[in-house]
């Protein structure tokens, strides 16, 4: 084909305009509104009296350093394992990347009560030790500290590495290795030489998400940090504990700026960082099978190493399954596995008017609001920035993308200021929360769905509105049907992300709504670990069958249709 | 219908892939459109059809303006080099997509996709999706689709292009019938000569962006009116020579030792330079002096392509290519490298500039 390759903007599309407005519309009502009402409600006074409090710096200090802590140590740990996967294929591999990619899927709070599980005073861990030595007192005290902290990050962390890292090895072109091995490279010089440095934006790429992911964490400081303390935490303690809106809002502003500065960071290096090094072929890289009798020491080593990880991660959720299904907390191992956890659950008294039934209910009808108005909303806004051209596109793009970088309490502050009380007073309603679920997914269903839609040819929509159709009628026959499996994928991972919500849960949790995840942490609370773990199992249920049902969705949208040469 | 386009100008950053392109398909005529990829074929297209907005110029259907009307309101069927079938419809909603959207009644879609399946001889492949084609099969899909609603103006873009050398001459074959069948005025883009010649009642070449030449295909093949289009069409030698001798039909000029007569179009002044393109075909190769006419040189290479064996000669304005009469004889050739040789050129098949 002749002519520029601009993109989709090239083609005509009427009415792309209207699409746009409500877009923006939809934009400023989820995100700009709430973040608008934060950066109002802030003061310089209060940022001068923030700046010079010892306790707030050092929270500052903290909050970098075990984001930078978990970064490093998770990227680097999934290079060898996403380089493992890439390379080798062997049985059971599909379920092997299952287990490793289940962390991720799993909430945040989760991670946090797994590890509550495993290396707590009682845990998993301490409970082996001691029966292996002989002790009377539990030898590991890793709880309620940074180091706690940062592992869990660790573990939440490494999927997100591995999973873009992977698929960075795989893009590889095979010739170019063959090329180095036929030069006479050995295998660890052609991965260091030729490899790594075509790996360098997907590290990039991962290391500055998890990064903010780190900065931005909530569940598990709160759980498991103890008296170490990130800004999100001191924030919603601020707010939440001591009533200081002005104080919480400013401190809010600070991290927005702090945040602002590594996007700007991200923005300015992106030329040198994120073009790929060199013009590879779509050859991408083969898979031999792995043979541990007749691979050599190589081959062993990283099986070995692979396998560790597998077990670091894998096995914290497995606890939690088990604890839910053990009878008491000690019998972690379901030797005579009862459901007698699951029985006292259905029966357990919060103290408050809500019940184990009514707290399913409710987390069941909010995931369910959310998933379908997050991805109607962003159908709406991937179609305006796939049909948009050059600025405004990259605009748009960010636009959406932002409020991934954006404090969660912040967001809760401003929603609760612009929509929970005022003129709409919708706090203490399940729809309420319904909402901030929605602005949280958002940004997410946009990017799967956007995603799904550059995918579609533009000679195919070209086709049908020189066959006569109107732009309409193309994007209900040609497109909406070709991106259909990838719509059902985005709303099943949005039901699983609202479903599994903490933060905005429990900041919006009240005597008559509470969903799961504020349920599992009410029952931490009350020292009912076993009733815990048997909610988050169900929990856990919920989304792991969402998660696998929509990579499965992806998968068919991506090979049982072809979407077009 | 008539399609006149007037001064097409569309720009992709700074280059333009039209750069001023004004012409007139006669209707119910195939336009055979040649150029190399990347000339503005596809973004011609692309502008007739309405998909995209020219910077510049009008496009006219039978006269009247269609600049700024939507490509659904234009009547054009589009046959895209992707083919771009719909992947989720069978072979039957692919052909009648165009009269579900626009609104005709279901017996009417019935009747007019059987005349199109029948034209294009689909019969029993109607329940089949795209993907259960063979390539030839899909051509013909796109190609139903595209003249289903009783399209004015048919765009094809390299609609061979996907397909194996041997399945190129019978479809090339059905389009032709299919566009005599229904007489309607066709714009045939191709960057394959073979193609363009053969398909097109007029040929009209484009190279960056600006028509170079239009006419009669017989004509251009024979005489291409400037240079470029003359390298294009493979007139591929260009050696320099100096006017002789001026008579009524014929210029005497010298050229690589060889003194040849060229047929005169306009006046020639003796003692100036003209120039001479010739196809590699025009020019045979021979071991023997045998008339003054020829061109000396030395064979510096053979090439063995099968039908052809062509060999490289150095004369002193650099390499030629010339054709070797029997490409049985290459074993024999091959011991006459760095040997001297000569050069018969057919100098009614060579363009003089």
């Amino acid at each position: 084909m002749s002519g520029g390759r601009s993109g989709r903007g090239r083609s005509k599309a009427p009415r792309v305009s209207i699409v746009k407005v409500l877009c923006l519309a939809i934009l400023g009502f989820l995100f700009l509104a709430p973040l608008i009402n934060v950066v109002q409600g802030a003061s310089a006074e209060s940022l001068a009296q923030l700046l010079a409090d010892p306790y707030i710096l050092k929270v500052i200090a903290n909050t970098f350093l075990q984001a930078g802590l978990s970064t490093l140590p998770a990227v680097l740990a999934a290079i060898p394992l996403a380089y493992f996967f890439a390379r080798y294929e062997f049985r059971l591999s599909t379920i092997a990347r299952a287990i490793l990619l289940a962390p991720f899927f799993a909430p945040a709070f989760a991670a946090a009560q797994a590890f509550l599980i495993v290396y707590g005073r009682r845990g998993v861990v301490n409970t082996f030790l001691m029966g292996l030595l002989h002790l009377t007192e539990p030898p590991l005290s890793l709880l309620y500290s940074m180091e706690a902290v940062v592992l869990a990050h660790v573990f939440y962390y490494v999927p997100v590495a591995f999973t873009a890292l992977e698929a960075g090895f795989t893009s590889i072109d095979q010739d170019l290795i063959d090329a180095a091995r036929s030069l006479g490279a050995s295998e660890w010089k052609t991965f260091r030489k030729v490899m790594l440095p075509q790996l360098i934006p997907s590290l990039a790429a991962s290391g500055i998400l998890i990064f903010i992911y780190s900065f931005l964490t909530f569940a598990t400081p709160l759980l498991i940090g103890g008296s170490f303390t990130t800004l999100e935490v001191a924030t919603y303690f601020y707010w939440s504990k001591f009533g200081g809106w002005t104080t919480a809002k400013t401190l809010s502003v600070l991290q927005l700026g702090l945040n602002l500065i590594f996007v700007l960071a991200i923005f300015l290096a992106r030329e040198r960082v994120f073009q790929p090094r060199m013009v590879a072929k779509a050859g991408g890289l083969k898979r031999s099978r792995l043979n541990l009798l007749r691979g050599g020491l190589g081959a062993k080593a990283l099986a070995l190493y692979a396998l560790a990880l597998l077990a670091f991660e894998g096995l914290p959720i497995y606890f939690i399954f088990a604890s839910g299904f053990a009878g008491s907390f000690y019998l972690i191992f379901p030797i005579g596995a009862s459901l007698e956890s699951f029985q006292r659950l259905f029966s357990f008294d919060f103290g408050t008017r809500v019940t184990v039934w009514d707290s399913m209910g409710q987390s069941i009808a909010i995931a369910a609001v959310a998933a379908l108005l997050s991805v109607s909303a962003s159908l709406v806004t991937a179609y305006s920035i796939v049909y948009s051209k050059g600025r405004a596109r990259s605009v748009l793009s960010a636009a959406t993308s932002a409020p991934l970088a954006v404090s969660h309490v912040a967001l809760a502050m401003g929603l609760y200021a612009v929509y929970g009380a005022g003129v709409l007073h919708l706090y203490g309603r399940w729809e309420f929360l319904a909402l901030s679920h929605l602005v949280l997914i958002y940004p997410l269903a946009t990017r799967l769905i956007e995603s799904a839609l550059m995918r579609v040819d533009p000679d195919l929509v070209d086709a049908s509105l020189t066959g006569g159709a109107s732009r309409l009628y193309t994007f209900l026959r040609v497109e909406l049907p070709l991106i259909g499996p990838s719509i059902l994928a985005a709303s099943l991972i949005a039901f699983a992300s609202s479903i599994g919500e903490f933060t905005f849960a429990l900041v919006f949790t009240t005597g008559t709504l509470q969903t799961m995840p504020v349920s599992v942490e009410r029952l931490i609370d009350f020292r009912q670990i076993g009733l815990a773990s048997a909610m988050t199992s169900l929990l856990l249920t919920v989304i792991f069958i969402s998660a696998l049902a929509a990579n499965l969705l992806a998968r068919k949208g991506l090979g049982g249709i072809s979407y077009g040469a | 219908m008539e399609l006149r386009v007037e001064g097409l100008v569309k720009r992709y950053g700074a280059t333009p892939a039209l750069d001023g392109v004004s012409f007139t398909a006669e209707s119910g005529r195939t336009l055979a459109i040649l150029g190399p990829s990347g000339c503005g074929k596809t973004t011609l297209l692309k502008v007739i059809a309405g998909l995209l907005e020219p910077d510049a110029g009008r496009v006219y259907f039978d006269g009247r303006a269609v600049t700024g009307l939507s490509p659904q309101n234009r009547k054009v069927g589009y046959v895209f080099q992707s083919l771009a079938l719909f992947p989720h419809m069978k072979v039957r909603d692919n052909i009648a997509f165009p009269l579900d959207a626009r609104g005709y009644s279901y017996k009417e879609i019935q009747t007019r996709v059987r005349q199109a399946v029948d034209l294009t001889r689909l019969q029993s492949l109607e329940e089949r999706y795209p993907r259960e084609l063979s390539g030839g099969q899909q051509q013909r899909v796109a190609l139903a689709r595209a003249i289903v609603a009783e399209a004015e103006l048919l765009l094809l873009d390299e609609p061979l292009a996907s397909l194996d050398t041997p399945l190129r001459a019978s479809l090339l074959a059905e389009i032709k019938r299919v566009q005599e069948d229904i007489g309607i005025t066709t714009l045939y883009v191709t960057h394959d000569q073979g193609e363009a010649f053969s398909v097109g009642h007029k040929l009209m070449v484009m190279i960056d962006g600006k028509v170079e030449a239009s006419g009669d295909p017989f004509r251009l093949y024979a005489e291409p009116p400037t240079s470029r289009v003359a390298t294009f069409l493979g007139f591929t030698n260009r050696l320099r020579a100096k006017v002789l001798k001026e008579s009524t039909d014929y210029v005497e000029v010298q050229a690589c030792g060889g003194i040849l007569p060229v047929p005169r179009r306009k006046t020639r002044d003796v003692g100036k330079e003209l120039q001479i393109l010739f196809r590699p075909e025009s020019a045979e190769l021979s071991l023997k002096r045998e008339k003054p006419s020829q061109l000396e040189g030395v064979l510096k290479s053979l090439l063995f392509q099968g039908r052809n064996l062509r060999a490289r000669v150095m004369t002193e304005q650099g390499e030629i290519e010339a054709t070797v009469a029997r490409p049985e004889r290459y074993r024999e050739f091959l011991g006459l490298l760095g040997a001297r040789t000569y050069v018969d050129l057919t100098v009614e098949e060579a363009v003089v500039a």
